[in-house]
């Protein structure tokens, strides 16, 4: 009974393997995309930025008890997720721009109408003062 | 026993309830499959989409396995790819509208720069003529000016051979025309002054012409009966009016010798002026009644008539003018004598 305790208590505490090694520089790597995602995080919700954080957090816990890489798909889950915050700032700086562009594209057309109605006032000035 | 059924019976519930909320995670996830597809996440996206739809189905497996923690890490994933291929489709949908508009931005940039180049091109014209109008109006104003002092020049010249006199209406228009002409000026329209003076001068011209041979003809006339003895001259509107004194003796009807040279003289004169009307008219006041002194008067009229008619003068040229009904008589203190009203301005004259 003492052995098979033993045995079952020396496989779960068993040093970290290669693969193991990898998950947790993964997980580091996450960690440090998620700190510079947080530093300009204008346009993500707050709901998302804590997905992310809690994920890193549970994949960093996640003793991996299937033996089947569940850590690896926790691990994946964050980088997924950290991946779609990405594309969640892009959209929004993108969209920005597109707000900020048709915003001169219309000052611009006002200018150019103004320019015009100006240009009419002169030239019907210039033929009233010399008809032709 | 009793216990045994209820553990089973708690476990059933427990276990449909997980399965339910197990299954409404895939609806939900399955839902957002559909929505990135609507949204153009298999155009934009497609691996993302294609990890979206294999880690749904593999959620799908592992429940049916009854691995429900490792289906719901799947289903989650599933969901995060499907999101993330509708904000990727999001992205480029808005670079294709960021295309756009800068296309536009570029194109409403050209049209802008159009009408600028436009305005400027006008802008300068108008400048010139406005400069050049300004150019103008200074030379109206110049020509205004000239114009009004040219008129000023001409009525002064024609009221200095008495248009007064000669071309009263004339005048008295060009004055007036003169008048607007300055008006006109003063307000600033200077192309009115110019028609204005130029008629002021035409006026002024015509008068100064017309007046200018009767005028001349007066100062002939003038020259050669001032200096008659015993008569005073003095121009009047109509011509002169020559005063002869002593031509008869108080009362008298018949004429003194004595006043023959004046009138020989007078009749000289006229003799020269063969077109020359008169008008004669004594002034007495010797008799006591009014209706005396006219009888009188109009004889010695008639008198001084017949003399001037002997010396060779057409009888037709004369006209007795009845003592009291000529406008403007002689004070009636003076001494009495003889007017005789030299007209210079019948039709015949001109």
């Amino acid at each position: 009974m003492l052995a098979i305790l033993f045995f079952l208590f020396s496989f779960s505490y068993s040093l970290p393997k290669d693969e193991d090694e990898e998950i947790l520089s993964n997980i580091k790597t996450l960690e440090t995309r998620l700190s510079s995602i947080e530093v300009g995080s204008a346009g993500i919700p707050t709901e998302e930025l804590n997905k992310a954080s809690q994920w890193i957090r549970e994949a960093k816990i996640s003793p991996d008890f299937y033996s089947t890489g569940f850590t690896r798909i926790l691990v994946e889950k964050a980088f997924y997720q950290i991946e779609f915050l990405n594309n969640l700032i892009d959209e929004s700086m993108i969209k920005k721009e597109v707000d900020e562009k048709k915003e001169l594209l219309q000052k611009m057309k006002n200018q150019a109408e103004e320019l015009k109605t100006i240009n009419t006032q002169v030239v019907e000035e210039i033929n009233r003062l010399e008809p032709r | 026993m009793r216990i045994f059924i209820l553990a089973i019976y708690l476990f059933t519930l427990a276990f449909t309830s997980n399965a339910a909320t197990h299954q409404n995670g895939m609806t939900r996830a399955y839902s957002l499959l559909e929505d990135a597809k609507k949204e153009g996440g298999e155009t934009y996206a497609p691996s993302v989409m294609k990890e979206a739809i294999f880690f749904y189905e593999q959620a799908e497996r592992e429940l049916k396995n009854g691995n429900n923690k490792r289906a719901e890490e799947f289903r989650l994933i599933s969901e995060i790819r499907s999101r993330t291929a509708i904000s990727i489709a999001r992205k480029k949908i808005y670079a294709n509208e960021l295309q756009r508009l800068n296309s536009e931005i570029e194109e409403t940039n050209s049209i802008k720069k159009a009408y600028e180049d436009e305005l400027r091109k006008n802008a300068a014209t108008l400048e010139q003529i406005k400069d050049r109008m300004a150019i103008s109006q200074d030379r109206m104003l110049s020509s205004a000016l000239d114009k009004l002092e040219r008129a000023s020049g001409r009525i002064k010249a024609a009221e200095d051979v008495s248009s007064e006199d000669f071309n009263p209406g004339i005048l008295d228009e060009a004055r007036q025309t003169y008048i607007k002409a300055e008006e006109s000026l003063a307000s600033g329209e200077y192309q009115r002054s110019i028609e204005l003076s130029e008629k002021a001068i035409a006026l002024g011209e015509r008068a100064y012409d017309q007046s200018k041979t009767k005028f001349k003809l007066r100062s002939n006339i003038l020259s050669k009966v001032t200096g008659i003895y015993r008569t005073e001259t003095e121009p009047i509107k109509s011509g002169l009016m020559v005063s002869i004194y002593g031509v008869f003796a108080p009362s008298g009807r018949t004429i003194l010798f004595d006043a023959f040279p004046s009138l020989d003289a007078i009749a000289g004169v006229l003799a020269e002026y063969p077109n020359l009307k008169v008008g004669i008219e004594g002034s007495t006041n010797e008799e006591k009644s009014e209706e005396g002194n006219t009888n009188l008067a109009n004889i010695q009229a008639e008198a001084v008539k017949k003399y001037l008619v002997a010396k060779g003068l057409s009888p037709q040229r004369f006209r007795i003018i009845s003592a009291g009904l000529r406008e403007g008589g002689n004070d009636k203190t003076r001494d009495p004598h003889i007017e005789l009203i030299l007209e210079l301005f019948d039709s015949d004259n001109t």
